[in-house]
């Protein structure tokens, strides 16, 4: 990476991290409601966290995902923006207390734990990239909005119940909108998910000579199988009104730690699934 | 010269009068205007406002006379047909910077039954505008009423007194909230019709739950307040059926055992498919078996839980008032610089205008005396008078615009008069402190 990339990408994470400040400390004020703000430091983050994504882009001549770094900080920057996009007409704003923290630090977990370690050439031609990677990203960008509501949820409701007087109960939304916000994250996120994973699978499937019959028996596949499981029983157990809230939260928060796993996973045992890595001496462009 | 103004308040509150005094005295809104015209009618009296609320009975003078008290007590006594003697004991009366001060704290809730409360500061501005509307407030009440309703603004935004919920029926409205967002089309079940009961209902009903269901021993005492919620009353053998239905349900009778057990809110849950039920038992001895708390979905609130969130927030609140009081003072001051502005100006024209009345009449004796003197002269001893004149005038001015109390004001205005052979007012000139018997309770 350039020095240029570098600063940028600092430049983002710190602004996350004040973005993750300026929404806990108001809420740490006693009763007074939270306000309702334009994330200003998320934008100004958002911005320099794009204009990493887009010089490496230049640099690499394509999707950035040439570094474990590279596939982080767009995941990254995907949940920022699709968490933005929706604070509006989602009402986010309640969960921005928790949402913030927790993306600032998985931002900063994350990138220290991927490093610049090179990636690599992905196996994937462009549009097998772009209908496998970017909706799995989406489809997790939604499900980290989910994981917000969720632990936001479960706060709120061990507030609620634990009967402490103390007003933080007041300053978190309700239970039915948090419910709501899961719902529909879930919603969005778990269809684009499918599609990137179906997409991916075919792919697998259709060049099983480059990467062998038993595909299917990699690690990172297993995970993000497992993750897609878990959110096809919330879905499914939802629609049937057989899952309550509060376990429908812990589940989204599972499916969530399992996505989050993958990215572990598919660092620690490379595999041969793309778009981590390949068997040596096959082509990105097929 | 024309008599200053003095700003009072008489009247009663809750602090100092039982609800039968207050509803005795009480200004029926109809009859209000009625009773600011007698007020203003009266020799002396310029503006005049009436705070009329269920916690207090105000009536605020400004007068060019300090005979508020005998005045207001003459309109109680007139207008209510009683007798002085009923509730004089109870009524309290401010002057000056004391009065715009309980104003100030007035209209921001700082002296409310309910510490912190938001709907004084609406009543007030209800009673300056009313008074307005009827032309009996003039410059200095405008100029108070308005500053005290930006005053109560500035207390609420800068602090955190109006904070929380300090009633049982709002905290039980708020959890609600906060587990259903809206209480729209939400079902309330009420049971057993006692008092605290129904005032729970009530203040559900008013946050926009719908459908009512009154369970009560007596079918018609359950009827007619269902009525009056537009729900239905249902007997007790339906309650395990309406358990499911209702949202939220408030149980408050004098059973001496549990009327739901956790079985019953078991069973309740499953048939509402996981959405949550929201119990409200408000009775003594208890009516919900406690450890249906423990079910996921429920949320179990007794009379001590709603009691004390209600302490909470009145001790946040309390914990507010030092910082909400200091802000009261500083626009009270504020508020009275701007007052003795309005009272000393004239005074200070009538001195620079006799001051400056002399050193004409000197000058001219002077210059009649030397004709010959050169033009240039003339206008060098015309400067120096002047600048003498401006320079006498210069420390009895700042000494009256800025005094270190109103004690010392009133003091300063009475000497610099005296000393310099102004007209002598004949009452107060400035409003005058408060007596050490009418200070406020704590």
């Amino acid at each position: 990476m350039t020095p240029v990339q570098i600063a940028l990408w600092s430049i983002a994470i710190a602004l996350y991290a004040g973005q993750a400040a300026v929404a806990v400390f108001p809420f740490l004020r006693p009763a007074r409601p939270a306000e309702d703000r334009l994330p200003y430091l998320a934008l100004g983050a958002l911005a320099f966290h794009a204009g990493f994504l887009i010089t490496r882009a230049l640099q690499v001549q394509g999707l950035p995902i040439e570094t474990r770094l590279d596939s982080v900080a767009l995941f990254l920057w995907l949940t920022a923006a699709v968490f933005v996009a929706a604070e509006g007409p989602l009402r986010l704003s309640g969960i921005a207390v928790v949402f913030w923290p927790l993306f600032a630090l998985c931002a900063i977990g994350m990138g220290i734990l991927s490093g610049r370690a090179p990636m690599d050439r992905p196996t994937l031609g462009k549009t097998w990239l772009l209908l496998h990677l970017i909706p799995v990203y989406i489809g997790y960008a939604g499900f980290a909005v989910a994981t917000g509501a969720a632990v936001t949820r479960l706060i709120q409701q061990q507030l609620l119940r634990g009967k402490r007087p103390e007003a933080l109960w007041e300053r978190l939304p309700s239970l039915a909108r948090l419910d709501q916000i899961g719902r529909i994250a879930v919603a969005w996120g778990f269809p684009l998910f499918t599609v990137g994973l179906a997409a991916g699978a075919i792919w697998a499937e259709r060049n099983s000579g480059l990467l062998g019959r038993a595909w299917y028996g990699d690690a990172k596949v297993i995970a993000g199988f497992a993750g897609w499981l878990i959110y096809a029983a919330v879905v499914h157990m939802r629609l049937a009104g057989k899952m309550s809230a509060n376990r429908a939260a812990i589940f989204t928060i599972a499916g969530f730690l399992v996505a989050l796993a993958t990215f572990g996973v598919a660092h620690a045992y490379p595999g041969r699934t793309p778009p981590f890595s390949a068997p040596p001496g096959i082509s990105s462009k097929t | 010269m024309t008599m200053p103004r003095t700003i009072q308040v008489v009247g009663l509150s809750h602090h100092t009068a039982p609800v039968e005094v207050r509803e005795a005295l009480a200004f029926p809104r109809a009859r209000l205007p009625e009773a600011l015209a007698s007020m203003r009618a009266v020799e002396g009296v310029e503006e005049v406002v009436i705070l009329c609320t269920c916690n207090r009975v105000e009536v605020y003078v400004c007068a060019r006379s300090a005979q508020g008290d005998a005045l207001v007590k003459g309109l109680l006594t007139n207008f209510h047909g009683l007798s002085a003697a009923g509730f004089e004991r109870h009524l309290y009366t401010r002057e000056g910077m004391d009065a715009v001060a309980h104003l100030f704290r007035v209209a921001a809730g700082l002296d409310s039954m309910v510490l912190g409360e938001a709907q004084v500061t609406a009543q007030v501005k209800a009673a300056y505008e009313l008074a307005a509307a009827e032309r009996t407030v003039g410059p200095v009440f405008h100029r108070l009423f308005q500053h005290s309703l930006s005053v109560a603004k500035r207390v609420r935004t800068c602090s955190e007194i109006d904070s929380g919920r300090a009633s049982v029926g709002s905290v039980a409205v708020q959890l609600a909230q906060r587990i259903f967002e809206t209480l729209t089309d939400r079902t309330v079940l009420l049971i057993g019709a006692g008092q605290i009961g129904e005032v729970v209902l009530r203040s559900l009903h008013a946050a926009g739950a719908r459908t009512t269901f009154v369970a009560n021993r007596t079918f018609a005492r359950a009827d007619a307040l269902a009525r009056e919620c537009g729900g239905a009353a249902v007997h007790f053998d339906q309650l395990p059926e309406n358990l499911a239905r209702a949202d939220i349900v408030i149980s408050s009778t004098d059973a001496p055992h549990y009327i739901i057990r956790r079985a019953d809110v078991e069973n309740a849950l499953r048939a509402r498919r996981g959405r949550s039920l929201f119990l409200i038992d408000i009775a003594v001895p208890r009516n919900i078996e406690p450890s249906a708390a423990e079910l996921a979905g429920c949320y179990l609130y007794n009379v001590d839980d709603l009691q004390m969130v209600v302490e909470e927030t009145i001790s946040r609140r309390k914990r507010e008032l030092s910082r909400c009081l200091a802000t009261v003072d500083e626009e009270t001051k504020k508020f009275m610089r701007w007052a003795r502005g309005l009272e000393v100006a004239p005074t200070i024209v009538e001195l620079r205008d006799s001051l400056h009345e002399l050193k004409r009449q000197e000058l001219s004796a002077l210059l009649n005396k030397y004709p010959d003197l050169p033009a240039a002269a003339r206008i060098e001893i015309e400067r120096t008078a002047d600048r003498l004149v401006n320079k006498i005038l210069h420390q009895p001015i700042k000494a009256l615009q800025e005094p270190s109390s109103e004690d010392h004001g009133r003091g300063v205005l009475a000497a610099a008069r005296r000393l310099f052979g102004l007209e002598q007012p004949s009452s107060h000139p400035l409003p005058r402190a408060p007596r050490a018997a009418e200070k406020e309770e704590p």
